[in-house]
């Protein structure tokens, strides 16, 4: 018998069932869209460092967070501060993020017509469509411990802006409205000049940033580790700044906190400092229990619904035991209906699963994708776990679906399966 | 050329055990027309499942021209079931979902054909049962008389030489049945070999010779 055969068989044989065989078929799916969920939340759960790894272009392990107090301080003290944090000796890189800024100038609002709905913090129902563009403002230094990528143009530390110019980094999604080199003046009704939007660079599409609020404190369980910058609108003004992140050379925070303390004593402020290393490590510790929960309940179901499935699949066979019987007394072997079996389990088994994938990648979307910020990571989640394990799952049940049939059908002569016999 | 010799079958385990067929010893010859007839639970049923070989024997011989029956493994006896014997059963055993032709199109796709040579078989095979009318039904369309001629014509269609038929007219009317066996009288003259179980004499009279079977021996 040809295989195109065998196939044409155990397509008739699901779809002369009809209804039962859909019913089949969804409940399967459902099966795989909930080992799916579970897998996608397990993943999720347990990649908290990788994301925050996928915002970082320095070792987690050497980043921290300053926070200065700095109501205390005029100016120029301020000043002062920030230039004596910066020459401490241990310390590589400071840099400067503030997520969710709501840049309202006309000059740049027209932004706003790419970035609408996609904004990480503004609610897209406060404001209309043009009115503002929402932005981070960044110093040169976080190009330094930001997975920060430019495919076009140039970085900050490269540039030398005037004290009113603003540079502007976009993502590419904005390549066709602005170009690298353009300015746009914010003025007053005058038309003198308050800001200098310039056009600085472009983003590549794997450029990442740590999330907002990741590490201004150590006990913080905000989970999405990192962002992209999709839909980014970056401002790097010439400006003080009383938050940033720093990286230090080989992870000496004992000596960065030493330094920080005599600076805050001299000034009489506070200075705050955190690891981040102990940010994951509260958040990791405090996820494990999540984590104990989900696995249990992943091997739970996954047992419960394979023994399931295998009823169903064996009732299944035993139901069409008098079909095989008949093609066996007209021309089929038994490797014929063995195979038969086996395709019949592929379009009740690996079709749904497929399908699931499509569902699991929807759900994934939209319950943790959220503005898509931390798509990237999420959907490696989905390619490089999720699929593979459901994969893996569905050989596996159509292995043991197919399989014990197979065995109960080959312990049976078919004058016994004429008879509609099979079990026993 | 088929012989059997001292074939025993028995059912169910040590305690409850049923001797099915008790030493049967038959030689049929190629191109014979051989009726079966018996009370029921004799053992007519057993002795066709082993000579179609979707049954086996429990000890004894079974010959098929030189070919050895009783010692073939698995695999050889599907593929001499495949390759030699038709089975027709009282209760046709035709696919509900399959129309006549594709019931009767079914052992064909053991063989290497093309569509259009499958074709062709069905048609004859469907005009030597006068059910060519039919093709297109199914099953549960078509009257009982009418599936046994379905049953029949699948059974000729793919040359095999031993045609075994179970009660083929048990389930039906005298009239209907009478057509039926003139369906096999037309068989005979292809030159296959049949053997036809049958509690009725007048069916059994249109056979060459007559073999009576009581309580799983030959008398
Ligand atoms: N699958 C079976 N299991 C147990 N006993 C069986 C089975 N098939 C047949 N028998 C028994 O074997 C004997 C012969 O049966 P069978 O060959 O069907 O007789 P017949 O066809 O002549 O009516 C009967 O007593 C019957 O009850
Ligand atoms: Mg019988």
């Amino acid at each position: 018998m040809r295989n195109s055969r065998r196939i044409k068989i155990a397509f008739d044989m699901c779809v002369q069932e009809g209804v039962k065989s859909l019913l089949g078929i969804v409940v399967v799916f459902a099966a795989f869209v909930m080992f799916g969920c579970i897998f996608m939340l397990l993943g999720h759960n347990m990649s908290y460092t990788d994301r925050i790894e996928t915002g970082l272009k320095v070792p987690y392990e050497k980043v921290g967070y300053i926070n200065i107090d700095s109501m205390k301080l005029d100016y120029e003290e301020e000043k002062e501060v920030i230039s004596l944090i910066q020459e401490c000796d241990e310390i590589e890189s400071l840099g400067h993020v503030s997520y969710g800024i709501q840049n309202t100038s006309r000059c740049i609002s027209f932004l706003g017509e790419i970035q609408y709905g996609h904004q990480t913090v503004i609610p897209d129902n406060e404001y209309n469509v043009g009115e503002m563009v929402e932005t981070y403002i960044m110093s040169a230094g976080a190009w330094d411990i930001m997975n920060l990528r430019l495919q076009e143009g140039a970085e900050p530390s490269q540039l030398e802006p005037d004290d009113n110019t603003i540079l502007l980094y976009l993502s590419e999604r904005y390549s066709g409205l602005v170009s690298v080199g353009e300015h746009y003046y914010d003025t007053y009704e005058d038309g003198t000049i308050i800001y200098d939007y310039v056009v600085a660079g472009f983003f590549s599409p794997d450029s990442y940033i740590l999330a907002n609020g990741t590490a201004n404190s150590t006990n913080n369980l905000i989970d999405a580790g990192c962002c992209s910058m999709d839909y980014a609108v970056v401002e790097v003004p010439g400006f003080l700044f009383n938050t940033a992140y720093f990286s230090t050379k080989d992870g000496g925070f004992s000596e960065v906190k030493e330094y920080l303390g005599s600076i805050a004593q001299n000034y009489g402020i506070d200075i705050d400092m955190y690891e981040l290393s102990s940010v994951l490590k509260f958040h990791n510790d405090n996820t494990a229990a999540v984590t104990k929960y989900l696995i249990e309940i992943a091997v739970l179901f996954t047992a419960a619904a394979v023994l399931l499935l295998i009823g169903i699949q064996i009732g299944r066979v035993i139901s069409h035991a008098k079909e095989y019987g008949i093609w066996l007394t007209n021309g089929a072997l038994f490797h014929d209906i063995a195979l038969v079996t086996i395709y019949q389990n592929i379009i009740y088994v690996i079709l749904p699963m497929i399908l699931s994938c499509f569902a699991v990648r929807k759900i994934t979307d939209m319950i943790l994708l959220g503005n898509g910020q931390t798509a990237g990571p999420v959907i490696s989640i989905f390619w490089e776990m999720n699929v593979p394990l459901l994969t893996v799952l569905a050989v596996i049940l159509t292995a043991v679906t197919a399989g014990i049939p197979i065995i109960l059908l080959y312990r049976k002569n078919a004058a016994e399966l004429l008879k509609g016999e099979t079990a026993g | 050329m088929i012989r059997l010799k001292n074939i025993f079958k028995s059912y169910g385990s040590e305690n409850v055990k049923c001797n099915a067929l008790k030493g049967i010893n038959l030689t049929i010859d190629t191109g014979e027309y051989l009726a079966i007839m018996g009370p029921s639970g004799s053992g007519k049923t057993t002795l066709l499942n082993i000579l179609g070989g979707i049954d086996r024997a429990d000890s004894g011989e079974y010959l098929y021209d030189n070919l050895k029956v009783n010692e073939m493994t698995n695999a050889m006896l599907h593929k001499f079931r495949r390759d030699h014997v038709s089975f027709v059963f009282q209760n046709f055993e035709l696919i509900n979902y399959y129309t006549v032709f594709e019931n009767v199109e079914m052992p064909l796709f053991a063989r290497r054909m093309s569509a259009s040579q499958r074709k062709k078989k069905v048609c004859e095979a469907l005009e030597l049962a006068g059910i060519e009318a039919l093709r297109k039904k199914l099953p549960i369309h078509i009257s009982g008389g009418e599936r046994q001629r379905c049953a029949i014509a699948r059974a000729l269609v793919s040359d095999n030489n031993l045609l075994l038929a179970d009660e083929p007219t048990g389930a039906l009317d005298i009239k209907t049945g009478e057509g039926i066996m003139r369906v096999f009288d037309n068989l005979k003259k292809t030159g296959r070999t049949i053997v036809l179980i049958t509690h009725n004499p007048d069916v059994a009279g249109r056979a060459d010779r007559i073999v009576n079977i009581s309580d799983g021996n030959i008398v």
